[in-house]
């Protein structure tokens, strides 16, 4: 009597079709890893404090928050040139935060080079980026 | 029938520690040793996937990709940032869930925040908040419904071909902080708990309770982790009160208490704090009225539309005609599918933006429930049919020798790996020449032509593109089998009297290439190394540091910020 050993036969079939799929999502996910790629041997903490900031924020945002935090300041306006940019206003807003945007405040961040009230007084200047104290 | 028991009951118990954390932040703002027990038990219900190694591999080689990704890549998707970051950000930093009701920032402040509330824990542990970490509560997200899906789909191969097609429909969206692919996914396994429990309540069996669970939570979750949620609860629950008639009085409380709970914890607040849906302005009639009976806007709707969902509903027509014993889930999820697509032609008809730029940049976002929901239940639907095709030809492979079937596994898999190769190659190869002349085949890799005054490229001329402004960027198909080592590129300085040099700088790749270009030549060539050869696409970043107006220097009327413009560019 022949055994019908079909039954207890190892899955070739779903072997194949496996390694093939996940030939599959190794290319379908392979430009989802990130560029930059953050975490290496020289910076292995993603937890701490600072990490990923120069790569996903232009220089001047970064200069913006060293500035106003140095000087303890709580709110800040952008001159109209940095206001009228969408990516500016809206940087400053989210990544400066707490220190808050009001468009009345005396601190004011101007771009290099662009003209502002003459009773303003600068205190610094990073990455193209002037504070003034307006008061 | 489910694979394994533990798999959704460990599922419902992180639903409900999401949930749990997010109702914490309703009362008080939790300290840090009440977030470690959050994430401390979410952790531990996790352990399910190393127990059950054996079931869940393709869901741990996700998680782990997830978390390599999200913990290597900084937060650089505007939306992301700008509204989901920022709120969770500020939940943080101000101790409640309603800081952003002050409506600061202008940041849609209406939008729910049960994923920021998490990010805001995740802060709480670490103790203050960076550009990095706080989005790894999108993964966090992901986890419960890919848990419940593997414990409804059989196969292994079924389910990494779900992982599959959530990374090409989700793509970066799985992880970068946008919520379209946490929604889509919820709202999929909404419809597959909803059907079971109805089949379960159909046959009189016996676990009822936990599958009533497993469709009422998600579905109370759904619209706090986008406005649209809301509706994508209400369209379901009316197509299942449609088709599922043994479960009539179970969908009727599930909505009841949906709304309710999203009325109570979210959309009371903000209407006391006066904050609306930008789409309800007082305008809203006016645009529908206008938009609707122009064909050009139709044309351009359906087209976006088929784009985007095409596949997916052909799909769902094709089994619904052809397989029998799963008719009804079929029907049921084509169903909620539709009357979703209706809800989302009247959403683009009464926006406030222009309609088309509105498509452009929103609609294979806002269209993914359909095509996720699509996919798991025709996975969910068909996994028999893959025994069917398997049985037979492990029969035919088991009758030949040993040899001979190590040859067949091996010969098919090196076929597979050139197939996928072939089908997978770049729009650019190695050596060939992108141009940034008008109509070159350059131009589409352009960010920003001709669209804003200070930032990106101008329109292409003759001999290129000008950089208009201070920033630019160009995203370029990085060549596969052989990749890439450099990329050169030919640029073109802005000449005038008096200069002598242009400096830029160039990004790509985390690093800043400070570059001083020639201003007495015509063309300078600059090579870049590439140093990721895996990436599929490489960004390259310009920043001029000293760009000049024509106009400004008498050289005519041309008031654009010109310093360099890019002729082309080669991979080598």
């Amino acid at each position: 009597m022949k055994i019908d050993r079909v039954y207890t036969s190892p899955n070739y079939a779903g072997r194949i079709f496996q390694f093939g799929l996940l030939m599959i999502a190794f290319f379908v996910f392979l430009p989802l890893w990130p560029q930059p790629f953050l975490l290496s041997l020289d910076q292995p903490n993603p937890f701490s404090q600072g990490f990923g900031e120069s790569q996903s924020l232009a220089p001047s945002i970064i200069g913006m928050k060293q500035m106003l935090s140095e000087n303890q300041f709580s709110e800040f306006a952008l001159s109209p040139k940095l206001d009228q940019d969408g990516y500016t206003h809206m940087r400053a807003i989210e990544f400066l935060y707490p220190i808050k945007n009001q468009q009345n405040s005396p601190i004011l961040l101007a771009a290099k080079g662009e003209l502002v009230d003459v009773k303003c007084k600068m205190l610094n200047v990073i990455n193209n980026i002037v504070l003034y104290d307006c008061r | 029938m489910i694979v394994d028991k533990r798999l959704p009951q460990s599922a419902l118990v992180l639903y409900a520690v999401l949930l749990a954390n997010y109702l914490c932040w309703i009362f008080f703002s939790p300290g840090q040793w009440l977030s470690i027990i959050f994430l401390g038990a979410y952790i531990y219900v996790c352990r399910i996937l190393i127990l059950r190694l054996k079931l869940t591999w393709p869901l741990m080689l996700f998680v782990m990709f997830g978390i390599l990704v999200s913990l290597g890549s900084p937060s650089g998707a505007w939306d992301a940032r700008s509204i989901w970051l920022f709120h969770a950000k500020k939940i943080f930093i101000d101790h409640q869930l309603y800081a952003q009701l002050d409506n600061y920032g202008d940041s849609h402040s209406d939008y729910p925040v049960l994923v920021p509330a998490f990010s805001a824990t995740l802060a709480k542990i670490v103790g203050y908040w960076n550009e990095v970490f706080p989005k790894m509560s999108s993964l966090f997200f992901l986890i419960p419904p890919l848990m419940l899906s593997r414990a409804w789909i059989k196969s292994s191969s079924l389910y990494i071909v779900l992982l599959i097609g959530l990374g090409l429909i989700g793509g970066a969206h799985l992880f970068d902080g946008y919520m379209d692919a946490i929604l889509s996914l919820y709202v999929a396994a909404a419809v597959i708990s909803i059907y079971r429990l109805n089949y379960d309540c159909k046959n009189g069996f016996s676990n009822e309770e936990a599958n009533f669970l497993t469709a009422l939570i998600p579905l109370v979750m759904l619209p706090l982790i986008k406005n649209e949620g809301l509706f994508l609860a209400l369209t379901l629950l009316i197509a299942g009160y449609v088709f599922l008639r043994q479960i009539r009085k179970q969908i009727i409380f599930i909505l009841v208490i949906t709304v309710l709970f999203y009325f109570l914890t979210w959309k009371w607040p903000t209407l006391n704090a006066n904050l609306h849906n930008d789409f309800l302005d007082g305008n809203y009639l006016q645009r529908f009225a206008l938009r609707i009976f122009s064909f050009e806007n139709w044309k351009i709707l359906l087209e976006f539309f088929a784009k985007n969902t095409g596949i997916a509903f052909t799909a769902l027509l094709i089994f619904t005609a052809l397989s029998k014993p799963n008719r009804l889930l079929l029907q049921f999820s084509l169903c909620f599918c539709l009357i979703y697509l209706l809800f989302m032609m009247a959403v683009y008809f009464v926006t406030p933006l222009d309609f088309q730029f509105h498509l452009i940049t929103s609609a294979n976002r806002t269209l993914m429930p359909i095509n996720i929901t699509a996919l798991l239940t025709l996975l969910y639907g068909l996994s028999d049919l893959q025994i069917l095709i398997t049985k037979p030809i492990n029969a035919w492979i088991y009758r030949r020798s040993v040899w001979m079937r190590t040859t067949i596994q091996v010969g098919v898999m090196l076929c597979m790996l050139v197939l996928v190769g072939w089908y997978l190659k770049t729009p650019i190869v190695l050596e060939q020449k992108i141009s940034f002349i008008r109509n070159g085949n350059g131009v589409i890799y352009l960010q920003e032509v001709g669209t804003n005054a200070n930032y990106g490229w101008s329109h292409p001329e003759e001999w290129g593109v000008w950089l208009n402004g201070r920033n630019g960027i160009v995203h370029l198909p990085n060549p596969n089998f052989p990749s890439a080592k450099s990329l050169e590129l030919v640029l073109r300085p802005f000449q005038y009297p008096g200069i002598t040099t242009q400096k830029v700088v160039i990004r790509t790749a985390g690093q800043n290439i400070p570059v001083v270009v020639d201003n007495s030549k015509t063309m300078v060539t600059i090579a870049l190394p590439v140093s990721m050869p895996w990436q599929n696409v490489i960004t390259v970043e310009f920043e001029a540091l000293t760009p000049r107006r024509p106009k400004e220097l008498g050289l005519g009327n041309d008031v654009r910020l010109l310093s360099i413009g890019l002729i082309s560019a080669t991979f080598h």
